[in-house]
C-alpha cells in the first residue's frame, strides 16, 4: 500500500473517530491531517502492513491526548465559536433524524465511554486492536465496553421517553411475520 | 459461564460478525444459542450495533479533506528506504560526531548567516518543488496552530496572509533553512488539486528585498513567483503556471 492508498482507505473512519473525540468538525479534520503528517514522518517504523490501521488510530488518539494535555481544550460542538462548515451542513441534511440523534447521544457520553464505543461501532477494530489503540488490557476493553453500552442505553431510553418514542422490543419485531402469517 | 459473564464477553462481539472465528467468543456464542434470554439480549445488542454503525457512517468528512490529504502527501513524501548506514544507531553516532565537531568549530570559527538574495530564495524554492523535497512539518488548516508551530521552530510567525489567500484553505507549514536563515512556508490549497506556497522572510536577511508597495512577478520555467515587502517582512508566493495568475492571491 502506498501513502495515497492509506489515505483513501482509512481517512473517513479516522475522521469519524477524531470527530467523536473532539466533538468538533474542524478539529477532527486537523487531527486527521496531523495523523497523516506523523505517518509521513514515522510511518517507516510500521514494518507490518496489517498494523498500519491500528497505528494510525493509535497515533490519532495520542495526538488528541497530547493536544488536550497542552491545555488546548478542544471546544465542544455547542460552543458559540463553532461554526458548522457548509459542506458538513449539507451532509447533515442528508442524514436521517435517527442517525443524527444517535450521534448526538454518542457524543454526549463521557470521554472514556465515547472513545471506546466509537472504535467499537466503527467495526474496524477487534477488541484486541481497541486495547492496543487505547493502551489498556484486553479485559479492560470488555468491561469498559459493557459499562459504556449501559451508559449509552440509559441515554437512549431517556431520549426515547423525552421524545415520546416507544422502544419496540426486538423480539416483537421478530415475531411479526409469524403473527401476520 | 453465567449470563453476566457471557454478556460482558459478547459486548465486544462486532455486529457484522467479523469476530465469528475468534475462539474467545465461542463459549459465549454457544450459550446464546441455548439460552433464550441471552439470545434476546444478544439480538438487541447486535441491532443496536448496526444502528450505531450506520449513524457513525452518516458523519461524512468535509468534501475537501481527502484532496487536502492527497495534496499534502505529495509535498510530504514518505522517507525512502534507508540503507544500513542511515539507520538510527548510525545516524545517532554520526549526529553525535557532528554535534561535537560543531561545538569545537563554534569556538574556532565565528558562525555567520549569509544574507539571501531574492533570486537565491526563488531558485531554492524552485529546486525544492522540482525535486519534491518540500515536506510539511505540521499539517493543519488552523492559522493559529500554524503560527504557533512556526514560532516554536524559529520561523517568522507574526505575519498576515495576503487578502487573496486569507480565506483559502491551509494545508500545513514548514520552516526552511536557506543559507542559515529561517524562512516560514505555509501551504495553501487553492481549489481542487492546486497548491500555492507562501514564504515569509525577515526582510533584513535579504540583500535585495522588493520595494514596499510594489509587488514583483517572476517566472522561472513552469514556476511562478509573486513577491513584495510589507513592514519587516518580505513575502513570496510560489505556484505553478503563469506569473500573472498569481495576482489573484495578492
Amino acid at each position: 500500500m502506498d501513502f495515497e492508498d492509506i489515505i483513501s482507505r482509512y481517512y473517513e473512519d479516522l475522521y469519524r473517530f477524531a470527530f467523536s473525540l473532539a466533538r468538533n468538525r474542524d478539529e477532527a479534520s486537523d487531527l486527521t491531517q496531523q495523523t497523516y503528517a506523523v505517518y509521513a514522518e514515522k510511518g517507516r517504523q510500521v514494518r507490518d502492513a496489517s498494523k498500519v490501521k491500528s497505528w494510525l488510530f493509535t497515533t490519532l488518539y495520542r495526538e488528541f491526548l497530547r493536544l488536550r494535555e497542552r491545555g488546548r481544550r478542544l471546544v465542544s460542538m455547542d460552543d458559540e465559536n463553532t461554526e458548522v462548515p457548509e459542506q458538513v451542513a449539507a451532509s447533515d441534511t442528508e442524514r436521517s433524524a435517527e442517525h443524527g440523534e444517535l450521534l448526538d447521544i454518542l457524543t454526549s457520553l463521557d470521554d472514556g465511554h465515547r472513545e471506546i464505543l466509537t472504535l467499537f461501532y466503527l467495526q474496524q477494530h477487534a477488541y484486541k486492536d481497541i486495547a492496543e489503540i487505547l493502551e489498556v488490557p484486553i479485559g479492560t476493553v470488555m468491561s469498559r465496553l459493557s459499562r459504556a453500552k449501559d451508559a449509552l442505553r440509559k441515554k437512549l431510553d431517556a431520549a426515547s421517553q423525552q421524545n415520546g418514542i416507544t422502544v419496540i422490543p426486538i423480539d416483537s419485531i421478530q415475531k411479526r411475520p409469524e403473527q401476520n402469517g | 459461564m453465567d449470563n453476566d459473564r457471557a454478556k460482558m464477553i459478547l459486548s465486544a462481539y462486532r455486529s457484522d460478525g467479523a469476530d465469528a472465528s475468534d475462539p474467545i467468543f465461542a463459549e459465549a456464542l454457544a450459550q446464546a444459542q441455548r439460552d433464550p434470554e441471552l439470545a434476546r439480549w444478544f439480538a438487541e445488542e447486535r441491532a443496536l450495533g448496526e444502528r450505531m454503525h450506520a449513524a457513525l457512517q452518516s458523519e461524512r468528512p468535509p468534501v475537501d479533506l481527502k484532496d487536502s490529504l492527497l495534496l499534502a502527501a505529495k509535498v510530504s513524501r514518505m522517507p525512502a528506504h534507508r540503507s544500513w548506514w542511515a539507520r538510527p544507531v548510525w545516524l545517532a553516532a554520526a549526529a553525535a560526531a557532528i554535534v561535537l565537531f560543531a561545538g569545537l568549530a563554534f569556538f574556532a570559527l565565528k558562525p555567520d548567516r549569509a544574507p539571501m538574495t531574492l533570486a537565491g530564495v526563488t531558485s531554492e524554492m524552485a529546486r525544492l518543488q522540482r525535486e519534491d523535497r518540500i515536506s510539511l512539518g505540521a499539517m493543519t488548516s488552523d492559522p493559529v496552530q500554524i503560527q504557533r508551530w512556526l514560532k516554536e521552530h524559529d520561523g517568522p510567525s507574526d505575519f498576515a496572509a495576503p487578502a487573496g489567500l486569507a480565506n483559502q484553505m491551509r494545508i500545513g507549514c514548514q520552516v526552511l533553512d536557506i543559507n542559515g536563515n529561517k524562512v516560514s512556508l505555509v501551504c495553501f490549497q487553492v481549489g481542487g488539486q492546486q497548491m500555492v506556497h507562501l514564504l515569509v522572510i525577515d526582510r533584513r536577511r535579504l540583500s535585495d528585498p522588493p520595494v514596499v508597495g510594489k509587488p514583483i512577478l517572476l517566472q522561472e520555467g513552469e514556476l511562478a513567483f509573486a513577491t513584495w515587502t510589507e513592514g519587516d517582512r518580505t513575502y513570496v508566493i510560489a505556484g505553478r503556471g503563469r506569473a500573472e495568475s498569481l495576482r489573484q492571491w495578492l
